[in-house]
């Protein structure tokens, strides 16, 4: 009895656990695309009113969040002049685009010109933001329970 | 040694063929989108290549437009829209007082320059200290108690601000204590960084940089009460009438103007009154005859010379 009750106990943790990897995969999207959103929201308060150097920008921001972003700023730091290729595995190739788009972006035009392109890109990361925290928000939980419930049957069906 | 901000900026090929060459001989660096690259290089212009320098356009190295692009970026670390008000005056200036003047397409807006894009050539200027090139004319600027206004006068590239720059050195420094207030509005005279002057400017001197001459004498004036001070290139009649309002205030000013000689002072917009009002009381000519920083005269108020010219 004992034997299979840990069968079953393996099966529902091992499940569990790729359940809750899917669940902090899609959590991360949003709150990677949180960040993208507050950075660009930075952006354009301190270039509007500070007029302040990219760089004192970005290690300010990357200073006070300790995120996925704070990586990706810390690299685009390292080789500001060449294009930026973000990492993020569970970023899509389209989103990989923008991002890199974003960061090739900062910088290389008059205040006017970047206070208008950040503006659209806070707006295309807020979209992003949305629409990842409202399929969180559908099957985030969802997904973990559904796991859960399949490694039990796994394990039962294993009986 | 090579400024280092010059190795942060220029692309590889061009900090290469800059090592062959002695660096405190190097006053200018021409780079033209498409063109050959020139250099101002022991008083005279050249091509630099990949070897050094050649009388030959042909074999000078060339840069694209990404290029200067780059070079644009990396000088303001990445941030155009920090500097852009200075880019709109078409210059920039850099750490150690290296000034970029830029060329490109400008875009006007209600009649004002709001940006400057598709940056085409770039005048690199890389400043050189001579400590003690003002030792030959301070003398004739000090009378034992005051300093006289003196307006140094010369074209382009002649050592105006290498000039000015001592000379602040050498009041600043005098035992008499003069309070001397550098109105820095090119950055090119102390060039601060980081708000320190990172050239000699002496002990008791004060910086205001990169604001308009006219805030910085009406404020430097109020708040600072310097003996004299010292500002470059004067052009324009704000300038003049900052600089009329100074003396007339009772401080002495160090300034200095592009023109051919002092006797073609008065062709100059906004000059004839500060040449007829005998503001300045002593005019430093000087010329690239033999090399920059020649000095071809030094005048009183009335145009009188009051020593010779440097011998050929």
């Amino acid at each position: 009895m004992i034997t299979k009750l840990t069968i079953v106990c393996l099966c529902m943790t091992a499940s569990a656990m790729v359940g809750l990897w899917n669940t902090k995969r899609k959590k991360s999207k949003v709150l990677y695309f949180d960040s993208c959103v507050k950075l660009t929201e930075k952006l354009i308060a301190d270039i509007s009113f500070r007029h302040e150097n990219l760089f004192a920008i970005l290690s300010e921001y990357s200073g006070s969040a300790q995120s996925e972003l704070s990586k990706q700023i810390a690299k685009f730091c390292a080789a500001p002049y060449e294009k930026f290729e973000p990492e993020g595995k569970f970023l899509k190739a389209e989103e990989k685009r923008l991002v890199s788009d974003f960061f090739t972006s900062l910088g290389s035009s008059d205040a006017e010109t970047q206070l208008y392109e950040l503006e659209n890109y806070n707006k295309r990361f807020y979209e992003l933001y949305s629409d990842e925290n409202e399929k969180f928000k559908r099957t985030g939980n969802v997904g973990l329970k559904l796991s859960v419930l399949l490694g039990l049957a796994i394990g039962i069906l294993i009986l | 040694m090579m400024p280092y901000v010059l190795e942060k900026i220029l692309p590889s090929c061009i900090l290469s063929a800059l090592r062959v060459l002695r660096s405190d001989k190097l006053c200018e660096l021409r780079l033209r989108s498409g063109g050959a690259t020139a250099v101002s290089y022991c008083g005279k212009y050249s091509y630099l290549t990949s070897g050094g320098i050649s009388d030959k356009p042909e074999s000078a190295i060339k840069l694209t437009d990404e290029d200067i692009k780059q070079i644009m970026l990396r000088a303001c670390d990445k941030s155009l829209y920090a500097v852009n008000d200075r880019i709109c005056k078409g210059y920039l200036t850099l750490d150690g007082g290296v000034r970029i003047g830029i060329a490109g397409e400008t875009v006007f807006e209600n009649g004002a320059i709001k940006t400057v894009k598709n940056f085409t050539a770039l005048n690199v200027r890389i400043p050189h200290e001579v400590i003690g090139c003002a030792s030959k004319v301070e003398p004739y600027l000090f009378d034992g108690l005051h300093y006289k206004s003196v307006l140094i006068v010369s074209p382009p590239g002649a050592g105006k601000t290498t000039m000015l720059r001592d000379l602040a050195r050498i009041a600043a420094s005098r035992a008499e204590h003069n309070n001397v207030l550098i109105a820095d509005e090119r950055e090119e005279i102390a060039a601060v960084s980081n708000g320190k002057p990172s050239l000699n400017v002496g002990t008791n001197s004060d910086v205001i940089s990169g604001c308009t001459k006219e805030y910085a004498f009406m404020h430097g004036i109020r708040a600072l009460r310097p003996d004299i001070i010292v500002t470059d290139e004067l052009c324009g009649r704000e300038d003049v009438e900052a600089v009329e309002n100074a003396i007339a205030s009772g401080v002495s000013v160090f300034a200095s103007v592009h023109s051919d000689s002092c006797a073609r002072l008065t062709e100059k917009r906004g000059f004839e009154r500060l040449i007829k009002n005998k503001s300045f009381e002593r005019f430093v000519e000087l010329s690239e005859r033999n090399g920059a920083g020649t000095l071809e005269g030094i005048f009183n108020q009335n145009f009188e010379p009051i020593t010779r010219r440097d011998p050929l």
